[in-house]
């Protein structure tokens, strides 16, 4: 049985838009309105060609749904509808292998607390006072995060206006991180988003309860402030960088500094002139046009390793060693594997060499 | 017998080290002359100076240097009410709001920040300098000369604020007063903390016994 909600998350997750989708399906844009609307029923088969999907996908009960003000994006404001929509797809693929994940491995469950209550740097502070990290810079942070029952996963989204998102799904919280960004950016997006979990918590679920908007309740770019002061209080908790208050901050000595808490030269130059350990002159007319200069705004001087998820590793590294490929994971939720390994931060799908060593053999 | 004694020429008529002491003879010049000013321009031409590219003839980083401390100082100086004066041959002066003291900045030899030693210019000048010390600035106008002195080896760099007394072949050989600024390090000092990172075990994951 057809079910036109599969189709719209085709599209978006395609990224085409309806009028490319009805002349590549050689009917009329009407006819492809009756499809979504459930009043006639397409040829599953060219559905399939076209879009890239085995038929038995169309089939499938609804998908998880996520209201997109339950979700907390990065410069919102930019985003055209149609990067949004296929960000949230990602969200569902998500959501969709994390339940058939669940079904075959015990994981670890979220106990985040909330701390709606309190300001930024309080909460980051009771955060790392919960989780045992006193004032110690963050060794693996995706590992960290997962640790504590955050489930996370990666997009390959091509848009300079999607960092990561997070969202509550059945009580268990997500991260979505771009993997476009260098990984510094990448573990500030991921506690800002841990930030909108923990503050934020409230709000998004209530939001997803009632489909109110988060804008409309709130000040947006106040909540985004938070989060990045929260992320920046995380990350570079204020009793360390003190410790450091004697080192001059020269654009190499914060280039050394950077790679000791795993954030950019931004961020941290940012942090420190907060706390007061930098100027207001030396940071705007000094470090802020060298970092301009070198474009250190958007390149990162001395890159970090990009961290991988561990669950996800050691998820497709178990069922891998169990002959299954990440095509046969796919199959199991009715996609492709180039459907999901955009999620798997890229991992590598290690049975082939294996099946192809027996073929050999 | 005989026993080694410091080769040092002690000119200076005062030379002034201890910080609350280095404190109070800056404010006297001008309440806005801090060693935190200082250390912010020297940061600020340390920076300028840091990234020039390979091909950059390294006999002129002095000349680079000398360039970006006068040009910060008088940034910062200038907003608090100090003046820039371009002297003979665009020499850059900075003066206090009160025309009472103008502030040079030169190279200095090796013995800058010292108080022992012939502390001095590092290159030869002419006769601007001469005349700036003497007649023109001195005694007619009432201002007094003081000369910014850096010397960098290394990762430190040491400093001294200073009023020239006199001037002979092309070096100031003497002075009427030495302020020695606190010395400033360029380096990062490596703690072990640097190090010490929290780092999460492994991810407790199970798989599912299969019914």
């Amino acid at each position: 049985m057809f079910n036109p909600n599969r189709l719209q998350f085709a599209i978006d997750r395609r990224a085409v838009s309806k009028a490319e989708l009805a002349e590549k399906l050689n009917v009329t844009p009407r006819t492809l309105t009756n499809y979504l609307n459930g009043n006639t029923e397409p040829n599953l088969v060219d559905l399939s060609r076209v879009l890239s999907l085995p038929i038995d996908f169309f089939k499938g009960s609804d998908l998880p749904i996520i209201d997109e003000h339950s979700v907390s994006f990065r410069s919102r404001s930019r985003m055209t509808k149609k990067v949004k929509a296929e960000a949230l797809t990602y969200g569902i693929t998500g959501f969709m292998l994390n339940d058939w994940f669940e079904e075959e491995f015990e994981l670890v469950q979220s106990e985040l607390p909330d701390l709606s209550h309190l300001s930024p740097e309080e909460a980051a502070n009771t955060l790392r006072y919960d989780w045992g990290l006193g004032d110690k810079p963050i060794g693996s942070l995706i590992a960290l995060l997962e640790s504590k029952g955050i489930r996370i996963f990666s997009i390959f989204v091509k848009s300079e206006y999607i960092d990561a998102f997070s969202v509550w799904y059945d009580d268990q919280p997500f991260i979505f991180l771009n993997n476009q960004k260098t990984m510094e950016r990448s573990r500030f997006d991921a506690c800002h988003e841990l930030g909108h979990l923990v503050r934020d918590i409230y709000s998004m679920k209530m939001s997803e309860s009632f489909g109110k908007s988060l804008e409309q309740d709130l000040d947006s770019k106040a909540v985004e402030r938070g989060a990045d002061e929260f992320a920046s209080a995380f990350l570079m908790p204020e009793v360390a960088l003190m410790e450091y208050r004697h080192v001059n901050p020269t654009l190499n000595n914060l280039i050394e500094l950077k790679k000791v808490f795993g954030v950019s030269l931004v961020a941290l130059a940012y942090r420190m002139h907060k706390l007061g350990l930098i100027s207001e002159w030396i940071y705007t007319r000094v470090l802020c046009p060298a970092i301009a200069k070198y474009n250190y705004r958007k390149s990162e001087p001395h890159p970090m390793d990009r961290e991988t998820s561990q669950v996800l590793n050691t998820i497709t590294s178990e069922l891998n060693s169990e002959g299954m490929s990440l095509d046969d994971i796919a199959k199991k939720i009715n996609l492709r594997k180039a459907d999901i390994t955009p999620l798997l931060f890229q991992l590598a799908d290690s049975t082939k060499p294996f099946h192809l060593f027996q073929v050999l053999k | 017998m005989f026993s080694l004694q410091p080769s040092f020429d002690a000119t200076s008529d005062k030379f002034i080290d201890e910080t609350s002491e280095v404190v109070s003879a800056l404010a006297a010049i001008h309440p806005s002359l801090t060693t935190q000013l200082v250390y912010e321009v020297i940061l600020a031409a340390n920076e300028k100076t840091q990234h020039v590219g390979t091909s950059f003839p390294t006999n002129a980083l002095l000349a680079m240097w000398q360039f970006h401390i006068s040009g910060f100082l008088r940034e910062k100086l200038c907003s608090f009410g100090w003046t820039k004066v371009d002297g003979k041959g665009g020499v850059a002066y900075v003066i206090s709001p009160c025309k009472e003291h103008a502030i040079r900045v030169f190279a200095g030899n090796k013995y800058v920040g010292l108080r022992d030693g012939s502390v001095s210019n590092k290159s030869i000048k002419g006769s601007t300098l001469k005349d700036d010390i003497y007649p023109l600035l001195n005694s007619d106008k009432g201002t007094t000369i003081w000369t910014l002195l850096h010397y960098r080896f290394g990762e430190l760099m040491r400093l001294e604020l200073s009023q020239p007394k006199s001037f002979a072949k092309g070096r100031i050989d003497d002075w009427s007063t030495r302020i020695k600024l606190p010395d400033i390090k360029f380096n990062i000092p490596t703690t072990p903390r640097m190090k010490d990172k929290v780092e999460v075990g492994v991810v407790p994951i199970k798989r599912k016994k299969k019914a």
